[in-house]
């Protein structure tokens, strides 16, 4: 007791030597105002400057390389018109990688779509209802996204490039000769690169999908458990229709990838991915960064970019519009 | 957000605003440690790396960047003990730990702000580090001798890289740094213990004759006592040994890594070991004769998809990949190169033999810790003890080029200096020091490696280098040994004006059969058996069929 009122007398003396005693003096509220703006000002500046340099700036920049060309003479870019885009045009005509790499693209959005989505809700509904092992599981299938994704992806190509040929060799005796090459079979090392990009995604799936089950009032399950309801129709009459908005907004959002999606293709080939293997994404990512990368590069690859821009913004909208539209519209 | 009774929306959004600002001091002070731990981020390029040692306001300081590849830097530890000896007021600080960071596109896009004065690089984009203005002229170095009563450093430099190192304005901006052959290397000592040598008229031999057994055959030079006596002289031969070495002596033929690069590095060697220099240049160039498919120019130059080199390439890649001469894991897609290399080293000790691995001229000093790890158990396993050598490339028919190539990668790894060095002349200095014939003499030393100079090995060097070191010193000085550099293409050509097109890998070995195109010859036979090597060959003509209307666009284009 004697200590607190010593150290209040301390703080009643310091505060007495700073202000020499005055009382604090009222600023007048215009001052006060211009205060407050100016607070905000330098509060905002610098993320504002951020969002100005890397996303306005950036983004002009891109949109204005894809009219230009590289002159390796003295390592300029000079205005070429069209030509990039013509150039877009005649290779995917004619060039059955870009093609290819589009097609790649879309499967593994719409295997995170269409596989993704069904199993990331059927997941966080059995977590959210608290199933036995409901923990056990929820760790288990957090457990990949706590460790970094580019170790996640060493142990995996490990266990399935040595273990599982172990497994192969020893406990099911196939011949050596005969194990596959998981990640060199492009057959294989496909569906493998989608598997491994269903299985990662799991925990943030279920972490979005979990938080929004957990918004519904109780009341409501409570009353469906009162009236008889079965698990499969509280989830489909129920649940979906209260998470609307954010499965919608999950599907919405992920559409910007429907051409540029790569799955986990860099992070287990790096530069070197087999051209089957190859997405649009890919692609573009590689001619702008890595070993396959190179300045003449940049303005075709911001043309390809702008042209998938083109196609795909009309669709986002669409989709947007298309999922308003069924929108049950529940607020609780 | 929550609204009290009685706010309205506005209301609301004012009091919560106050109440932020009530926060402000912390916010503040939140945001000022956010932006702290963002510039701590940038501290690697705002602070001067001043190493461990504490900065002497007496000397000064010369900051090197060298790339932590599998050449190692105590070769230039070494100069840089030499050159502080020599001037007392100067440190030379080496930092030894980059690699990714000094990459071409990374090191183009941070060199700006990077504090280093010198660096020793893997590959670089030269055209592209001048055009941008980031490393300095050092023609001055370049065109006076590195030491005295030498000769000037260009009159030492190899004549086949000059044109690439002179810019357009004569200058020069950078100089080659090291040679590399890509490759084959065998196991000698394994070849010696299997007999897998070709005897002199027949059969095999470990050509140990004074243990009773056969002479090793004449080789493709046809002198006793050379480095290819005893290693097939034609495909037939090579054939036959492959089968030989798994189905007879139970010997693996082959490891190689997961980087695409090393086993396409065996594809380009024996693609220019049977074209030749002049030849296998030409895909780089575009423009000069070819002996068997005459001129090539900007027209034409899809016709080098028919030279018969990369046939033979790719027919190698078909008889590896179909009777699987190859360890099981140099296919798996995860091998490293490092683990490559410790398996290719463990197998003969632990009798699972392996007789060839495809590597780069670094590969044995990079093992050095394998090597180590094995003479525990046995010396005669130490480092250059065990004998290993670089495979000679068989003629695969009656048009194979007379003379031995070897194909170099390593013209494009360069010394630069920064063009923002407050310290241009001594780092011109120093750069100059490590291009003497002494320092050069101190880099094979160190690395068993050669750099693209004339010089003369000090007393003592050439024998302190371990047996396959030695061959690769003796093959390089060979005067009857070519050896094709890889080349950066020529600038304003139509495919180096290209960006799906005419890729480097694509051109060189990508093809198309059926609908399916394929970017590596050795993948694309273990996924499709049923391809064969006159498939692929004819292949890389149809995935580049439309070039004559390319042509014509580009020339639309530059007109």
């Amino acid at each position: 007791m004697r200590i607190t009122r010593k150290l209040y007398d301390l703080k009643v003396a310091f505060h007495n030597k700073i202000t020499g005693g005055r009382p604090k003096k009222e600023s007048k509220p215009v001052t006060r105002k211009i205060k407050e703006k100016l607070f905000l000002a330098v509060l905002f500046a610098y993320p504002l400057a951020q969002f100005f340099v890397f996303y306005v700036v950036v983004n002009f920049n891109s949109v204005m390389l894809a009219f230009k060309t590289y002159n390796p003479a003295d390592g300029t870019y000079l205005f070429s018109g069209l030509n990039n885009f013509k150039r877009v045009f005649y290779d995917l005509s004619h060039d059955s990688m870009l093609l290819s790499g589009l097609g790649r693209g879309m499967i593994f959005y719409l295997a995170s779509t269409i596989i993704g989505v069904p199993v990331h809700l059927m997941v966080a509904y059995l977590l959210y209802k608290k199933i036995r092992g409901a923990n056990f599981f929820r760790t288990v299938l957090f457990f990949p996204s706590l460790i970094a994704s580019i170790a996640m992806v060493i142990m995996f190509k490990y266990f399935v490039a040595y273990g599982i040929p172990e497994i192969l060799t020893k406990v099911f005796k196939v011949a050596e000769e005969n194990v596959p090459n998981f990640f060199m079979d492009t057959n294989i090392a496909f569906p493998l690169m989608i598997f491994y990009g269903l299985w990662i995604g799991v925990a943030s799936g279920m972490v979005i999908y979990m938080s929004a089950m957990s918004r519904i009032p109780d009341s409501i399950i409570e009353f469906g458990q009162l009236e008889g309801i079965t698990l499969f129709r509280e989830f489909r009459s129920v649940i979906l229709p209260m998470i609307y908005p954010t499965v919608s907004l999950f599907l919405v959002t992920g559409l910007a990838g429907l051409f540029t999606s790569s799955g986990p293709v860099y992070a287990f080939y790096g530069d070197h991915a087999q051209e089957k293997l190859q997405t649009l994404g890919y692609y573009l990512f590689t001619r702008v960064i890595g070993e396959n990368s190179s300045f003449e590069a940049y303005p075709y690859a911001s043309a390809i970019g702008l042209l998938l821009t083109a196609v795909t913004a009309p669709i986002i909208f669409g989709a947007r519009w298309l999922f308003n539209k069924f929108d049950p519209d529940i607020e609780y | 957000m929550m609204w009290c009774a009685g706010e309205n929306r506005v209301s609301s959004v004012r009091r919560i605003i106050k109440e932020y600002i009530m926060k402000k001091k912390l916010t503040c002070l939140l945001t000022a440690l956010i932006l702290a731990f963002s510039l701590v981020g940038c501290a690697e390029l705002l602070i001067p790396d001043g190493g461990d040692d504490d900065l002497d306001p007496n000397k000064t300081y010369l900051n090197i960047a060298y790339f932590n590849g599998g050449v190692v830097a105590d070769w230039l530890l070494e100069l840089e003990k030499e050159y502080e000896a020599l001037h007392t007021d100067v440190d030379v600080v080496i930092d030894t730990s980059l690699k990714d960071e000094l990459k071409n596109q990374k090191l183009h896009a941070t060199i700006a702000y990077r504090t280093e004065d010198i660096f020793f690089t893997h590959t670089l984009s030269y055209r592209n580090f001048v055009a941008s203005k980031y490393i300095a002229d050092i023609s001055d170095v370049v065109n006076a001798p590195a030491a005295e009563g030498e000769k000037t450093v260009l009159e030492r430099m190899n004549p086949e890289l000059v044109p690439g190192y002179t810019y357009d304005d004569g200058k020069f901006y950078a100089v080659p740094f090291y040679n590399n052959f890509s490759g084959a290397v065998y196991d000698v000592d394994l070849f010696e213990e299997k007999q897998l040598y070709i005897a002199e008229g027949g059969g095999y031999t470990g050509g140990l004759t004074e243990q009773g057994q056969k002479r090793k055959s004449l080789g493709k030079d046809g002198k006793e006592g050379t480095y290819d006596d005893g290693l097939p002289v034609t495909y037939e031969e090579y054939k036959a040994l492959l089968s030989y070495m798994k189905y007879d002596k139970g010997v693996t033929p082959f490891i190689w890594c997961n980087d695409d690069s090393y086993r396409m590095g065996y594809y380009y060697s024996l693609w220019a070991g049977y074209e030749g220099k002049n030849n296998f240049n030409l895909n780089s160039t575009g423009l000069g004769e070819d002996t068997h498919l005459g001129a090539i120019d900007d027209s034409n130059v899809n016709k080098l998809l028919e030279q018969t080199g990369r046939k033979f390439g790719y027919d190698v890649a078909h008889e590896i990949i179909s009777n699987k001469y190859y360890d099981s894991e140099s296919m798996n897609g995860v091998i490293l190169h490092t683990a490559a290399q410790e398996k290719f080293l463990r197998s003969r000790p632990d009798n699972k033999p392996i007789a060839m691995i495809l590597e780069g001229c670094w590969w044995e000093r990079e093992s050095a810790l394998v090597f180590d790890s094995l003479a525990r158990r046995d010396a005669k396993y130490a480092y250059g003890k065990r004998r290993f050598a670089f495979m000679t490339v068989p003629k695969y028919d009656e048009n194979a080029s007379a003379r031995e190539t070897y194909y170099a990668t390593g013209s494009d790894t360069t010394a630069i200096i920064n063009a923002n060095t407050k310290n241009l002349e001594l780092a011109k200095d120093f750069l100059k020091f490590t291009l003497s014939e002494h320092a050069m003499s101190v880099f094979t030393k160190h690395t068993g490696m050669i750099r693209p100079y004339d010089y003369k090995l000090e007393e003592g060097v050439y024998d302190s280098l371990t047996p396959f070191q030695r061959q690769f010193y003796d093959i390089y000085n060979d005067d009857n040994v070519d050896i094709a550099y890889r080349q950066g293409r020529r600038t304003g050509f139509l495919y180096d004006n290209s960006t799906t097109y005419f890729t480097y890998d694509k051109w060189n070995y990508g093809s198309k059969v059926g609908n399916t195109t394929f970017n590596d010859p050795f993948i694309a036979f273990m996924n499709n058996p049923g391809i064969t090597a006159e498939q692929y060959f004819e292949g890389a003509k149809a995935l580049f069929s439309d070039y004559d209307e390319r042509y014509q666009n580009w020339l639309g284009q530059k007109a």
